[in-house]
């Protein structure tokens, strides 16, 4: 691990910034979100193979309001990174990593669907949970637990 | 076929099969569009999302407690592995661990819960290739599984078993005697099953060559459990980043090679046998203990307590009225479900509700990939496929 | 429903309807539409431990069009109400509907933005079984309810329950901004 950590700490310098978690998980956090493919890029090279999880926290009242979580996992030697790109705007863009992991196709359609993050470069940015003509995405915090009463229609 | 096209000159066209949310495969709801040239696959486009039922935003709104019925509803055909992934990740939050008897009944819990979901994943399989007799032997032993849920945890399919700190009751003198029938039994089962179908001619010819999977593009999208030992790639979470104990059990992980539909088959029907023999061990070594962890802020106060003394009355009364209040933190933690690796991403604000819970469904990138595994191959494969990377749409959706 | 159309509106019949109905009630064929958790205990239900088909329904047809039970099992989601009433518009008559666990019946414990709160608001729905899921036997009970009701019908109360049902769906799309699906009333 403390390879990884100098290696990506020559690359991106300040961009980046460690953060041990509450119960020992290792974490990331991106401050550029524009070089997001580069870092992923750059730990895939390194042993990172899988992506296992890829999804976003609303946080209305911070000044970052959303972080999109990349969650990383090595299968030799075994190790699970979490990487964290706080995005400041209510609506944001970001650009997306389905060209080196094929798993996030559909992770990123469901965070597009359940948060209305747009992914740029994406092949097929489409609703997947929810129905096509959806209007709202459901996991913002100022969408109610009971919707909105629309009703889909064929 | 492209001869014969080419000798007879025939026009074909590409016809487009709906294999629409209402399906005969009792997988759950899912849409699959296929375009046809002939009877071969040309392309694909799955359609999901037909069983969303909101869970996360649920979980938002409910205490850490009351989100365990939820979880039982997810992956629905064995529902306590993920009680117990969802309680392990709750407790890793709080930084505690349940006592050693309740590590050792969740184990117990969990490889039952194996057992039953590879004996739904192939039955399911085989009825969908045509071999009835298979799903109604299995099936005996299903209501087996039941009785013995029944008897530790009340429920038959939706157990809710785990509590935060352990686990709600205790196992009888019944329950133990049963569980030792099942292991002395079982084994038979899978023998029979195997005669049924590992060495017939036509099971193999439907599914040797079938939805052929290589390691690397298996690891791209994202795959984990039995699918992926299938493709050849030596990974389990109960070996790799042991929990509840597992690293003190003896047990194989059966590794395939071309990570096909009979690789895939012959994987669960070999895990069933590796979970027999943790059953074996670990209800030998069951340690004495109480089931729950001590701890007043975390569960409920035994009911002598409740209805005798003051201090129990109101710890009873916080806990079910406010909930638990861990620190402010995230956590990702994992455990090996019978599908793959089953995530809980738990964001906590320090309120008794989470603030964001997220569940890593292990097939949602198996199904993702779905389109790609298919193309190429006949119409009746897509089923066969279908049926042995064992999508349930609860879990897909949550 | 051939002898609806070949008799009319006029004729009572007595023992003829005993006859059809005992016909009907003991080879009722199921289609089970399937969603989530209940449909595994349906499928417990028919495998040999609870066995379905002593009741004469074995012969599980998944085309809406051979059927005529519509056992709705498992969550409906809203994304799923086009596609369930299409499937019960497709059935033919004389079909009746069981609506079987909690959340069917009104939605659960799921009071989510994507589940529809019941399905009897968009189906004609005859016997409800709660439970989440139910047990096998409260399956059976279940459809031991059904034959009664098929029982008791006489061959004129068809008629008079599908003019009642599209009334009802009239009605529903007046009140709110629900419309009914067109292919039903074609």
């Amino acid at each position: 691990m403390k390879q990884i950590m100098s290696l990506l700490t020559k690359y991106f310098a300040d961009a980046i910034e460690f953060q041990e978690g509450l119960r020992g998980d290792s974490f990331l956090i991106l401050k550029d979100p524009s070089r997001i493919v580069e870092l992923l890029q750059l730990l895939k090279e390194n042993g990172f193979n899988m992506l296992i999880d890829l999804t976003a926290v609303h946080y209305p009242h911070r000044e970052y309001k959303f972080e999109i979580i990349y969650n990383m996992l090595s299968m030799e030697p075994l190790l699970r990174l979490i990487v964290k790109v706080p995005l400041k705007e209510d609506w944001p863009e970001i650009d997306s990593v389905s060209s080196l992991y094929k798993t996030a196709n559909w992770y990123e359609r469901e965070v597009f669907d359940m948060f209305g993050v747009k992914f740029k470069n994406h092949p097929n940015l489409k609703r997947i949970l929810m129905w096509e003509g959806f209007k709202g995405h459901p996991l913002r915090k100022e969408y109610p637990l009971e919707g909105d009463n629309l009703h889909c229609h064929d | 076929m492209t001869n014969i096209k080419k000798e007879l000159d025939i026009k074909t066209d590409r016809m487009i099969v709906n294999m629409g949310p209402s399906h005969p495969i009792t997988h759950g709801t899912l849409h699959i569009i296929l375009e046809l040239e002939g009877e071969t696959i040309v392309g694909s486009e799955t359609r999901i999302g037909y069983l969303h039922r909101g869970v996360e935003k649920l979980g938002e709104n409910r205490t850490y407690q009351k989100f365990i019925p939820f979880t039982d509803r997810m992956n629905y055909t064995s529902a306590i592995n993920n009680n117990v992934g969802y309680t392990l990740a709750v407790e890793k939050l709080l930084g505690i661990q349940s006592p050693p008897r309740a590590q050792v009944i969740e184990v117990i819990a969990c490889e039952l819960g194996r057992i039953a979901d590879h004996i739904v994943c192939v039955g399911i399989n085989a009825v969908d290739i045509g071999a009835f007799s298979a799903f109604l032997y299995l099936f005996k032993y299903r209501e087996f599984i039941y009785d013995i849920f029944e008897r530790m945890t009340g429920g038959r399919l939706t157990t809710s078993y785990t509590r935060i700190g352990g686990v709600r009751r205790d196992l009888d003198d019944k329950t133990i005697e049963l569980i030792r029938q099942f292991i002395k039994e079982f084994p038979k089962a899978v023998d029979e099953l195997e005669a049924l179908l590992t060495k017939n001619r036509i099971w193999y010819d439907r599914t040797r060559g079938v939805g052929e999977f290589s390691a690397e593009d298996a690891i791209s999208y994202g795959y984990t459990g039995p699918c992926l030992r299938a493709c050849g790639v030596d990974w389990d979470l109960r070996k790799v980043q042991p929990y509840l104990g597992y690293e003190n059990y003896e047990f194989e992980v059966p590794i395939g090679t071309r990570g096909d539909v009979y690789d895939r088959y012959l994987v669960r029907v070999e895990e069933m046998r590796q979970s027999v023999k943790i059953l074996e061990q670990a209800i030998e070594n069951l340690p004495e203990g109480p089931i729950i962890v001590d701890d007043p802020r975390i569960a409920l106060p035994p009911k002598e307590e409740v209805y005798n003394t003051i201090e129990g009355l109101i710890c009873h009364m916080k806990l079910v009225m406010e909930g638990i209040k861990p620190p402010v933190g995230e956590v990702y933690s994992a455990t090996e479900a019978a599908n793959g690796e089953l995530g809980f991403y738990l964001v906590s604000d320090g309120e008794a509700r989470p603030y964001r819970i997220r569940v890593r469904p292990p097939c949602f990138p198996i199904f993702s990939s779905f389109d790609e595994q298919v193309k190429g191959h006949m119409i009746a494969d897509a089923v066969a496929i279908l049926g042995s990377l064992n999508i349930i749409a609860g879990e897909l959706d949550r | 429903m051939g002898i609806e159309k070949a008799l009319g509106d006029t004729i009572l019949t007595t023992q003829l309807s005993k006859a059809v109905n005992w016909a009907r009630k003991w080879s009722l064929w199921p289609m089970p539409f399937g969603t989530a958790c209940c449909a595994i205990e349906f499928m417990a239900v028919q495998a040999s431990h609870f066995d379905l088909s002593r009741f004469g329904a074995e012969a599980m047809r998944f085309s809406p069009r051979q059927s005529d039970l519509m056992m709705v099992m498992g969550t409906i989601t809203r994304k799923m109400v086009p596609v369930l009433r299409k499937i019960y518009a497709q059935m033919a008559e004389p079909k009746w509907v069981m609506a079987i666990g909690a959340c069917t019946c009104s939605g659960g414990f799921f009071r989510s933005y994507a589940v529809q709160q019941g399905i009897d608001r968009i189906i004609p729905v005859d016997v409800y079984v709660n439970g989440c899921p139910p047990r096998p036997e409260a399956f059976i009970k279940g459809l031991m309810e059904i034959q009664k009701l098929v029982e008791r019908e006489s061959l004129l109360d068809r008629k008079r329950r599908i003019e009642e049902f599209y009334k009802r769906l009239e009605q529903i799309s007046h009140e709110t901004d629900y419309e009914p699906a067109d292919e039903i009333l074609r």
